[in-house]
C-alpha cells in the first residue's frame, strides 16, 4: 500500500517536473493552431477552435494580414537552416575528428596552444568579430554565400567537436589501437576501425550539440547573408509586420523549425546509447 | 627467435621547452631463442619505454632493434611479428573474450586455431568466460584474456607487460608456472616487463634490472644474488635489502665508518686475500641480513628491535651509528637496548666502489 503511494507520488512528482519543463513548447504548440486574436485574448483560454492556417500561411508562402498579402519565404528558409547546419557540422567532423585524434595521441610543438586557440574561439562574442568579419568577407566575395556562412560556422562547431571528441579518444585509451595495430593492421585501419567506434559517442554528441548549435544561431546569418540564404532564426523576422506580430505564425515556424533537430537528436540517439554500453574500455 | 637490441636510446622532449627527459639510455641486449627475459625495475626505470620500442608504439632516438636476424626499429608494428600481452589489457570492447583472443589468428587459425585457443583458455583458466563482452568481466579476468590473446598467436617474440599485476596472488603463483611451462613447451621467445621479483624469478632464465633508464646488470637470478654487479643490484634483490656500510681499505681488511664519517678505531673486518681492496680507497662493505651474524664476531652493536614474524626473526642493531639487519632463522635472545656481538665470514661479503657504486669483489660463498 505504501509502496504504491510512493509510485503515484514520484508519478506526480515527474509530471510536474515535465510539465514545468515541457510548458513554454506545449504553449507553441498550442498557439501555433490558433489565430492572433484567440491567442492574445485575456484572459488565455485553453479553449479554442483549432485552425491550420498558420501552418498553410508558411507552407504556401502567403500571409495574409490585416494590412494585405505578404509572401512567406519561411520553407527557403528552413531549407538553408538544414543546409548551413548539416555541411557546417559535417565539415567540423570531418577536420575537427582527425585533428581531436592528433591532439589525443601525439604531442607536439604548440599542440596546447592551437588546441586552446580554437578554443578561445568560443570566448569572443560574436559580435565582436563581425564587424571585421563582415568587412574581410566584403572583400574576399564571400559575404553572401553559403561556402562564406559554413566557414564562418566553423567558429561555433569546430571547439565543440575538437574538445568534446579528443577527450573521448583521450577515455579510450590508445593501447586497444596499439592490439589491434600488432594484430598486423596498419595505423589507418586502426584509426578507422578502433578509435573512431570507440569514440562514436562523443562524435556523436559532439555532432549533435554543434549541430543545435548552427542551428540557433542568429547573428553571423543576420550581417553576412541576405534575405534569400537566411536560417529560420533570421527568417522569423518576417513575422514582425506593419500591422503586428503574428505570433501564430512564428509558433507554427518554430514548432516546424524544432523538427529536424528533434528527429536528429532520436536518429543520433542510437549511438549515444550504444556507445554507453561499448564504452568500458577499461576494467 | 632472437631479439638484439643495440644501444637504444629513447629521449622524450622535455614539456615546455625543458630539458628533454632520457627514458632510456644506451641499452644493448640479447635475447636467445626460445628464452624468457625480465626486464624488472621499478616504476620509471625505462622498461616499458623498451617494451614499447620492441612493439614500434615508440620510435627509438637511436640504436637498432635486431628480431629474427631482421632489424624492425623501422618497421610499422603490424609488420614486426610481435604479440603483446598489454598492461591495460586493451581487448576489443564490442567482441566476446573468445573473439578477441582468436582475433590476431584470423581465419588462418582454422580447426587448429580454434583447439589452441580453447586450450590456452582452460590454462589460464577463462574457459567459462568465452561467451562474455570484456565490460562483464573483473580486471584480472579482462587481465587473462589479454594474455590468452598474445599466448596464441604466432609471433618471432612475445612480449608480456605486467601480465599477472591484477591476479590474486594465490592465482598468479599457479599461472606463472602454466605460462613459462606454455611458453617453453611451444618454444616461444619472451621478454616480460615486471616491477615485481618473485615473478622475475619464477618466469625468467634471464633478468635484466633496469633503473633510471639504464641497464644495471643482466644475467641468471643467481648471478644477480651472488655477484650483483653494483650497490643498486645489491640492494634492489632480497627482504630485506643488503646492508651496505662504507668503509676504507687497507691492506688485508677494511676499517668501517661510524655514521659521523668518522673511522671508527675497533671496527676491521678481516677480508681475504684473494680480495683485492684498493688500499686507502673508500668503499662500500655489502653483507645480507642472513649473512650477519650475530652473538659472534668482533663488532659489537646495540640492538634496537627484535622481532619474531613466525619464522625468522629481523633483529636491527645499532653499530657505530648505523643501522644494520639481520635475519635469522631461529629466534635470537637479545632484548632491545643489549649490547651484543655480531660478525661476518669474508667469503659473505661484497665490496662496492663508493663513488660509482661498481662491485670490487665478491666473497666466495653462494646463496
Amino acid at each position: 500500500m505504501a509502496d504504491l503511494v510512493l509510485r503515484v507520488l514520484r508519478g506526480l512528482a515527474l509530471a510536474l517536473v515535465l510539465v514545468f519543463f515541457l510548458f513554454p513548447i506545449v504553449w507553441i504548440l498550442l498557439m501555433s493552431f490558433q489565430t492572433n486574436e484567440t491567442i492574445l485574448r485575456l484572459p488565455p483560454s485553453l479553449a479554442f477552435d483549432p485552425t491550420l492556417a498558420n501552418y498553410k500561411a508558411l507552407l504556401t508562402g502567403t500571409m495574409e494580414t490585416s494590412s494585405g498579402t505578404l509572401q512567406v519565404t519561411f520553407l527557403r528558409n528552413l531549407g538553408n537552416s538544414v543546409l548551413l547546419a548539416s555541411l557546417s557540422v559535417g565539415l567540423s567532423l570531418l577536420l575537427g575528428v582527425p585533428a581531436a585524434y592528433a591532439f589525443a595521441r601525439f604531442r607536439f610543438r604548440l599542440g596546447e596552444d592551437i588546441a586552446f586557440t580554437l578554443l578561445s574561439f568560443r570566448f569572443a562574442p560574436p559580435l565582436l568579430v563581425l564587424l571585421p568579419l563582415s568587412l574581410y568577407f566584403n572583400e574576399l566575395g564571400l559575404a553572401d554565400t553559403y561556402a562564406g556562412l559554413i566557414w564562418v560556422y566553423q567558429l561555433i562547431c569546430l571547439p565543440l567537436v575538437l574538445w568534446i571528441v579528443r577527450s573521448h579518444f583521450e577515455e579510450a585509451g590508445v593501447e586497444v589501437e596499439n592490439a589491434y595495430r600488432l594484430d598486423g593492421h596498419s595505423w589507418w585501419a586502426g584509426f578507422r576501425k578502433v578509435a573512431i567506434p570507440l569514440a562514436m559517442p562523443g562524435i556523436a554528441a559532439a555532432g549533435l550539440l554543434a549541430f543545435i548549435f548552427a542551428w540557433n544561431n542568429f547573428v553571423f546569418a543576420l550581417i553576412l547573408a541576405s534575405a534569400d540564404k537566411q536560417p529560420v532564426t533570421v527568417g522569423a523576422l518576417a513575422f514582425v509586420t506593419a500591422s503586428g506580430i503574428q505570433y501564430g505564425q512564428i509558433a507554427a515556424a518554430i514548432v516546424l523549425s524544432i523538427l529536424p533537430t528533434l528527429a536528429l537528436a532520436l536518429y543520433a540517439q542510437r549511438w549515444l546509447v550504444e556507445g554507453l554500453s561499448l564504452g568500458a574500455v577499461k576494467g | 627467435m632472437s631479439l638484439d637490441l643495440q644501444a637504444v636510446s629513447k629521449a622524450y622532449p622535455g614539456r615546455r621547452g625543458g630539458a628533454p627527459v632520457q627514458a632510456v639510455r644506451e641499452l644493448s641486449l640479447a635475447v636467445e631463442p626460445g628464452e624468457i627475459v625480465a626486464l624488472l625495475g621499478s616504476s620509471g626505470c625505462g622498461k616499458t619505454s623498451t617494451l614499447r620500442m620492441v612493439a614500434g608504439f615508440e620510435a627509438v632516438s637511436s640504436g637498432s632493434i635486431t628480431l629474427a636476424g631482421k632489424r624492425i626499429e623501422a618497421l610499422p608494428p603490424a609488420r614486426r611479428g610481435v604479440a603483446m600481452a598489454f598492461e591495460g589489457y586493451a581487448l576489443y570492447p564490442p567482441l566476446t573474450v573468445r573473439e578477441n583472443i582468436a582475433f590476431g589468428l584470423g581465419n588462418r587459425g582454422g580447426e587448429a586455431g580454434r583447439r589452441r585457443v580453447a586450450e590456452v583458455a582452460e590454462l589460464l583458466g577463462i574457459a567459462p568466460l568465452m561467451d562474455r563482452k570484456p565490460a562483464a568481466l573483473s580486471g584480472g579476468e579482462q587481465q587473462r584474456a589479454g594474455l590468452a590473446r598474445a599466448l596464441v598467436r604466432d609471433a618471432h617474440l612475445h612480449l608480456l607487460d605486467e601480465p599477472m599485476g591484477q591476479l590474486e596472488p594465490q592465482l598468479r603463483a599457479v599461472l606463472r608456472g602454466r605460462v613459462k611451462a606454455l611458453v617453453k613447451q611451444r618454444g616461444l621467445t619472451a621478454v616480460l616487463v615486471t616491477h615485481d621479483q618473485a615473478e622475475a624469478h619464477a618466469m625468467a632464465d634471464r633478468i635484466a634490472v633496469m633503473e633510471a633508464g639504464e641497464l644495471q646488470q643482466f644475467g641468471p637470478a643467481a648471478a644477480l644474488r651472488d655477484a650483483p654487479a653494483n650497490l643498486f643490484v645489491a640492494t634492489f634483490f632480497g627482504e630485506p635489502p643488503m646492508n651496505a656500510v662504507p668503509a676504507i681499505a687497507e691492506p688485508g681488511g677494511l676499517r668501517l665508518r661510524g655514521a659521523d664519517g668518522e673511522v671508527a678505531p675497533g671496527w676491521r673486518q678481516d677480508l681475504p686475500a684473494a680480495v683485492p681492496a684498493p688500499a686507502g680507497g673508500e668503499v662500500v662493505l655489502g653483507v645480507r641480513p642472513g649473512r650477519l651474524r650475530l652473538g659472534e664476531g668482533p663488532w659489537r652493536g646495540i640492538v634496537v628491535s627484535n622481532q619474531w614474524l613466525g619464522d625468522q626473526a629481523h633483529v636491527a642493531v645499532e653499530v657505530c651509528g648505523r643501522l644494520l639487519v639481520a635475519v635469522s632463522l631461529a629466534r635470537v635472545p637479545a632484548r632491545v637496548g643489549e649490547a651484543i656481538a655480531l660478525g661476518l665470514d669474508p667469503a659473505d661479503a661484497h665490496l662496492f666502489d663508493a663513488g660509482s657504486g661498481r662491485a670490487l669483489a665478491h666473497g666466495a660463498r653462494r646463496a
